[in-house]
């Protein structure tokens, strides 16, 4: 091997340390006990998705914290074993073999991650794992066909149908323009929403991309205003929907602008700031942190009390709604514990509030995320909610 | 000598076929997975030991691998076997066009090159929907051996097992035969080798295609193991962590590809524990490798081995 080569080598070896994976919590044991059910979960605590997967391992760790302080579910107390997949499938595969085989844990819940769901689901359908809240945006986890899937969020497109209903319904839009994410996450709510345009017999008179990585969207926002909308639907991610209200006002451009939940971030107004953001519509699928209802105060005493540092917000919340109807379920199982009765008992929770996502209504034909949204609206930089779900 | 070679090699064997008894399914995937990897540690052992250049694209071979199988299984209804045959030979056609580029550039401009092909790989198959399922991914059925379903990792991991004792005495093979040893000349001296009449371009375009032809069949025997492919799978991170793999277990040696796959198989499972200091194990592991075991962890059993032997006559 001669010198660059070997230099070469020891820096692609360092480099790839950077990417390689830590991980989380462990404990064995099997899965229901006299006093004791354990339950699993692997998340991507290392990975870009890392900050999210550790909010919504806070989320749903708190909640059973505070259930397991106040005498557990049916007597018994709630052990959540997290393991840490690093957004890598295989890695998936192994952890998740590891918690059905080794520590025999009872179901699976608050997952994150699409691929890493998906690599999972035939080996828990084999074995009839039951897993509640696997959070990622394919029909495998937002509809489940399998018998042992629950999923609580809805399809992107899903979403991006219920900005455009509201855009015409509600705000009386004529004009409806599309600015998206150029990947399946932004063009499936582009796709729902120009759905939902065609059965108001209209179309969307302009559309926009961009990429991640794009660090400008100016000229996308110039393109836009060209086509003269009413109202612009945004499927974005924080960042650039901070770049895009703020280029929209400095052109002093003001179309009444609807966005994906991220939207509702606290990030896009440490970005863009209050003036920029005013009078933005947000969709909602989970709570946010100003809703003035007991279930978002008690989710935020809860998560303020373990884990102080943690803001609530969408993955605190969606980690915790997934806690907090497995939870259901279980209490609805009875004393006999079985996997089969926790999927009985799931598929009873018919029009099912926890509050902090939209009802859920589960039967024994729909495992599927919900059907109904909330909007909200920001003003003087804070998130007034207009309508509830 | 010649005894005591041939008898560690039935004990390695021995060993080997014994290890999974008693494991249970989380075992038999690791196990599993421990193959794939060797798979392609070894093709690297063949590019980087034997022919001196590098590649970091090779999540790109193993991406086409991977699908190149899946796909003639699902929609061509290919068996098995001709699906990891197919994955192999599709990597391998790429595998000669990367190395045409290879010709003219060395080192680093060569690594960059790979990457760029990996890349480009991975944003193609993510684009071609219609045909990979893009974002959504693609699910593969699990292996079948003559009309029977391999339901246990267990039983895939002798299926495993013998592709990779396969690969690992064709690759013996090809060290020792006329080619091979013209490619090792060609890595020592570039320009002596080809005064002695050795072509270089050929040579380095045989090296790149029997390389990406194993990492595709371990990409094709991969899908098959986890049952759904997305082309997030096939990260640079994932052609990164192969070159790691092949110099920690030792870049000349067959038994160091196994060592190799079996540290990237282990090493998440049995660090996990550590969170996040992990980083710093993996980090210091990697350095102490490439300082003082050049070799990979394979050159600590040769050292024992020669301390225990008495030197060798000079020749």
């Amino acid at each position: 091997m001669n010198g660059p080569m070997r230099a070469l080598l020891a820096v692609t070896a360092l480099a790839t340390a950077a990417f390689l994976f830590p991980g989380a919590t462990r404990a064995a044991d099997p899965g229901v006990t006299k006093d004791k059910i354990t339950l699993g979960s692997f998340l991507p605590l290392q990975s870009g998705l890392a900050a999210g997967a550790t909010q919504m391992r806070e989320g749903a760790d708190a909640y059973f914290k505070s259930l397991n302080e106040a005498g557990g579910v049916n007597g018994r107390k709630i052990e959540w074993i997290v393991e840490n997949d690093s957004y890598n499938p295989q890695q998936t595969a192994a952890v998740v073999k590891k918690l059905v085989d080794r520590d025999g844990v009872f179901a699976i819940v608050s997952t994150l991650g699409t691929v890493t769901n998906l690599a999972v689901l035939p080996f828990l359908a084999q074995r009839g794992v039951p897993i509640v809240n696997p959070a990622g945006g394919h029909l495998l986890l937002n509809k489940p066909k399998d018998k042992n899937v629950f999923g609580i969020l809805p399809l992107s497109s899903e979403i991006g149908e219920s900005m455009a209903d509201y855009a015409v319904g509600k705000l009386g839009a004529k004009r409806v323009a599309i600015f998206y994410q150029n990947d399946q996450f932004g063009k499936d709510q582009r796709d729902g929403a120009v759905e939902a345009l065609k059965k108001h017999n209209l179309q969307a008179v302009g559309e926009a991309t961009y990429v991640p990585s794009d660090v400008d969207v100016s000229a996308q926002v110039v393109s836009l205003r060209q086509t003269d909308p009413d109202a612009v639907i945004l499927g974005i991610i924080p960042k650039h929907a901070a770049l895009f209200v703020k280029e929209a006002q400095r052109l002093g451009w003001k179309p009444k602008i609807i966005g994906h939940n991220t939207v509702a971030d606290p990030v896009v107004l440490d970005l863009a700031g209050p003036e920029a953001l005013e009078g933005v519509y947000v969709n909602l699928m989970t709570a946010v942190d100003g809703m003035d209802t007991p279930a978002v105060k008690k989710a935020n005493e809860i998560l303020a009390k373990h884990y102080p540092k943690t803001k609530p917000g969408y993955y605190p919340y969606l980690g915790m709604a997934g806690a907090m109807i497995i939870v259901e379920g279980i209490k609805r199982a009875g004393d006999d514990l079985t996997r089969a009765k926790l999927i009985a008992g799931l598929e009873s929770l018919g029009r099912h509030e926890t509050g902090l996502v939209p009802p859920i209504e589960w039967s024994a034909s729909y495992h599927g995320g919900p059907k109904s949204f909330g909007y909200a609206q920001w003003q003087g930089g804070k998130l007034k909610v207009l309508q509830g779900w | 000598m010649k005894h005591a070679r041939t008898i560690a090699t039935l004990l390695v064997l021995l060993v080997l076929v014994a290890l999974p008894f008693g494991l249970g399914h989380y075992g038999y995937y690791i196990l599993a997975t421990v193959m794939i990897y060797a798979i392609v540690a070894l093709s690297l052992n063949v590019l980087i030991g034997m022919g001196g250049q590098i590649s970091i694209g090779h999540a790109g071979f193993w991406a086409l691998g991977a699908y190149g199988s899946a796909l003639v299984v699902i929609k061509l209804g290919f068996p098995f076997l001709a699906g990891v045959l197919v994955g192999g030979l599709v990597a391998a056609i790429f595998g000669a066009l990367v190395a045409l580029p290879a010709l003219r550039v060395q080192g680093h401009y060569l690594a960059i090159a790979t990457l760029g092909f990996a890349l480009f790989v991975q944003q193609v198959l993510f684009e071609w929907e219609g045909l990979t399922g893009g974002r959504q991914g693609l699910f593969v059925p699990r292996p079948s051996l003559f009309g029977y379903e391999l339901q246990t990792d267990f039983s895939y991991y002798y299926v495993l097992l013998a592709v990779f004792l396969l690969l690992a005495w064709i690759t013996g093979n090809f060290a020792g035969s006329h080619t091979g040893r013209s490619l090792m000349a060609l890595k020592m001296s570039s320009v002596a080798a080809e005064c002695c009449g050795i072509a270089r371009p050929i040579h380095i375009i045989i090296a790149f295609t029997i390389s990406a032809f194993f990492t595709g069949v371990s990409g094709a025997l991969y899908g098959h193991l986890l049952g759904h492919l997305s082309t997030e799978t096939f990260s640079l991170a994932v052609s990164l962590s192969f070159l790691t793999m092949a110099v920690i277990g030792g870049l000349h040696s067959r038994a160091g590809a196994l060592l190799g796959g079996a540290y990237l198989a282990l090493a998440p499972e049995l660090l996990r524990e550590f969170k996040d200091a992990q980083m710093v194990i993996y980090g210091i592991t990697l350095i102490l490798c490439v300082q003082f075991l050049p070799g990979g962890l394979i050159s600590l059993v040769e050292r024992v081995w020669t301390i225990r032997r008495p030197p060798r006559a000079a020749p």
